[in-house]
């Protein structure tokens, strides 16, 4: 075999783009699910239909009745303007009682109410007894349904891409950064320090990922942890609502919380490459030269391992995003009401689904399996295309990548 | 060999210390301890002060430290902070059983699913079989798993009326009723296990394409021998050694879902007990199943590096 039959000549970018295309349609498929994540994710105040912390009371058989006032409050009028009496009913929502006021044709929903009489009415039995109960199914006003509070599912799904697309990407910044960090020093100044940093890894790798991750959040996740005191009061993170995330300073510190439980296996892959790009003749030429240690390692080590360190950040964000929804699914992430996947799947979503009402925790699920399933395709073609061996030969179906 | 076996044994030990020390050093920079969380409304200071004292978190750290190394180094893992005192080994002996025959229960449905599979998938490139496989083996690593649990048991519940016998009924061990404790595990080691079975789906795969591309079976193939043999007696053999360190390797990846998935079968298993041990600061409960989990972890992989060496004598122990 002649050297131009080995390695195929090289072609065009767009045609090549194109015809990688061709060859992967699931790296086609993942670029697709990956781009849609990100552009719902900066988007989604224009995609979502509906508020997504904002409760809904119209649904059910409630729905056919009245229709509200304004979304904030919990008057209704009736519709047709049909005069129902005076009166009050009792009715159960979402776990609370509560008190329907029937006056004439506006029905007045009171909440926190301990115990009740109610007052016979004809338009009581109308009404049902789970009267303002907002859970329901899917339908063209609501295509995902909504959830206990009546919240909108697809407006919560949608958000929910924000908060992971955030989260994934502060904690791989975050966590990527400080690895190759400390995998550059560790493994091109070598000696005590090494030993110090890889010893540290070791014990930091023997962790069950999850254990970890979990520890790290209970510890630095605290209403008063020396960590957020310290963001909130000497950093500009914000505290309130930013980009349209409420109590952003939570968020951002379980994004550090995951970005410090992957901080481990990147150091220890970094250190592997560096420790043998430090024996190329280029880097003796740097020192001979009279190049400081700092000046070889930032300006001749780190733009050679550039490439792996992209590859890992590529290869930890899918993780990071199911790490968010791991940790929220378990209580310990993303506070209430922000819309997270994790989150929704947790609580009394899952007591609704438990119960049969599948669709508030079953939608922002399929959300999440479609991001993850996308980036591994995207990482799988990206394996099968990155490897020049198999240039010329690619999609055969045969050996490597997948 | 054994010197070898010797001296990973050794360098368990700093590893472990490391392990534990961090634990306890993570847990020590919470601020509130298990002492306040127990502390209701209306707690004075002394009662605090009372209560700490009698937890023994009033004393120095490296004291705190040192005593529960020596008490674990002679067995004694420690008595959990809650109201109740239990201690851990009692609850240990409780629930290691849950665990343990989840965890193998995942490792068995995970081998059965990935490895046949992955066999087809190798000796038949490029056909439908082998994309309806690799396509599985994609889906299954990308669905989370509590995800998948939590619709197991919504559909389960509005399809079929079917709920696992572990809600309101708690665990049964398998000698009191077989049929009932699979049921129990069924799903949920099933869950667990088809990210396990993709990841070595995968690998067989590509490590049995690999071995297949051998001389030694082209010469089975041309004395003649039938696909049978040469895929099964020749190349499978070979082709299974790389996928034993996955498996090693996902001990890790199984421990961390136990506690996930325990939570959401509602199994009271090792998982969930560490899981809510986090959640009320109960250190010496968290610290000693963290140490747990990190041998068994490392146990492992030790296991499956002597077990590559006894299955492919090439390898040299150095």
């Amino acid at each position: 075999m002649t050297f131009e039959e080995a390695v195929p000549p090289r072609i065009p970018a767009l045609r090549r783009a194109l015809q990688m295309a061709r060859k992967h349609p699931l790296g086609v498929f993942g670029v697709v699910v990956v781009a849609a994540l990100m552009l719902t994710g900066i988007f989604a105040e224009l995609v979502a239909p509906y508020d997504p912390l904002a409760p809904n009371r119209t649904t059910k058989a409630f729905a056919e009745l009245a229709a509200p006032v304004d979304a904030q409050t919990d008057v209704f009028t009736v519709k047709d303007g049909a005069d129902l009496g005076h009166g009050q009913t009792v009715g159960i929502d979402s776990e609370e009682i509560i008190v329907l006021i029937i006056e004439g044709n506006t029905i007045t929903v009171q909440r926190g109410a301990e115990h009740t009489e109610p007052t016979s009415h004809d338009a009581g039995a109308a009404l049902g007894s789970s009267t303002v109960d907002s859970v329901s199914g899917p339908s063209a006003k609501h295509p995902f349904g909504t959830d206990r509070l009546g919240r909108d599912v697809l407006s919560r799904t949608i958000f929910g891409a924000r908060i992971s697309l955030m989260i994934g990407l502060v904690a791989i910044l975050f966590g990527v950064t400080v690895g190759s960090f400390l995998g550059v020093i560790s493994g091109y100044i070598g000696g005590l320090v090494d030993s110090v940093i890889q010893r540290s890894v070791d014990a930091l790798l023997a962790f069950p990922p999850v254990v970890l991750l979990l520890a790290i959040i209970t510890v630095i996740g605290d209403e008063d942890s020396a960590v957020r005191t310290f963001l909130a009061h000497h950093t500009p993170v914000p505290q309130g609502t930013f980009l349209g995330v409420p109590d952003f300073l939570s968020i951002f510190v379980i994004s550090l919380a995951i970005g410090l439980a992957v901080v481990a296996s990147v150091a220890r892959v970094v250190r592997g490459a560096v420790l043998s790009i430090k024996e190329n003749v280029y880097i003796e030429a740097a020192r001979a030269m009279g190049a400081s240690d700092s000046r070889i390692m930032w300006r001749h080590i780190l733009p050679n391992v550039a490439a792996l360190i992209v590859i890992l950040a590529s290869i930890t964000l899918p993780l990071a995003i199911l790490a968010e929804a791991a940790v929220s699914f378990l209580g310990v992430g993303v506070p209430p009401p922000v819309p997270s996947w994790g989150a929704d799947m947790t609580g009394p979503n899952r007591e609704l689904a438990l119960s049969g009402t599948w669709w508030p925790v079953f939608f922002p699920g399929l959300a999440l399996s479609l991001v993850v399933l996308g980036f591994n395709m995207l990482g799988d073609a990206f394996r099968d295309i990155s490897d020049p061996r198999l240039r010329g030969a690619l999609g055969s179906g045969n050996g490597r990548g997948l | 060999m054994r010197n070898y076996i010797l001296r990973r044994l050794l360098i368990l030990i700093p590893i472990m210390l490391g392990v534990s020390f961090l634990t306890f050093a993570m847990f020590r920079m919470i601020p509130g301890d298990a002492a306040v969380l127990r502390c209701q409304l209306g707690c004075t200071p002394e009662v605090l002060n009372d209560l700490r004292h009698e937890m023994g978190l009033d004393r120095p750290w490296y004291q705190q430290y040192g005593d529960w190394l020596w008490d674990v180094g002679h067995g004694d893992l420690g008595k959990s902070l809650t109201e109740s005192r239990l201690p851990v080994t009692t609850e240990l002996d409780r629930r290691l059983p849950i665990t343990g025959e989840l965890l193998v229960m995942t490792m068995i449905m995970a081998l059965l699913l990935g490895i046949p599979p992955g066999v087809i998938s190798a000796i038949r490139p490029g056909t439908p079989l082998d994309w309806l496989a690799r396509l599985g083996s994609v889906l299954w690593l990308s669905i989370p798993s509590f995800w998948l649990g939590i619709l197991v048991i919504a559909f389960g519940v509005s399809w079929f009326n079917w709920t696992p016998p572990q809600f309101g009924r708690g665990y049964v061990p398998f000698m009191d009723d077989p049929w009932v404790n699979l049921q129990q595990f069924f799903f949920p080691s099933l869950v667990l296990a088809l990210a396990i079975a993709a990841a070595i789906m995968r690998l067989t795969r590509s490590s049995l394409l690999e071995v297949l591309g051998n001389d030694y079976i082209r010469t089975a193939w041309s004395k003649g021998l039938r696909e049978r043999t040469v895929v099964m007696r020749h190349a499978l053999k070979n082709a299974l050694i790389p996928v034993l360190t996955i498996v090693g390797l996902q001990v890790g990846a199984l421990i961390g879902g136990s506690v996930i998935i325990e939570s959401v079968f509602n199994l009271n298993g090792v998982g969930k007990y560490v899981l809510e041990a986090i959640l009320r600061r109960d250190f010496f409960v968290v610290q000693s199943v963290v140490l747990l989990f990190a041998v068994a972890f490392v146990t492992a992989n030790l296991v499956v590096d002597i077990l590559y060496g006894w299955l492919d004598p090439r390898i040299r122990y150095g």
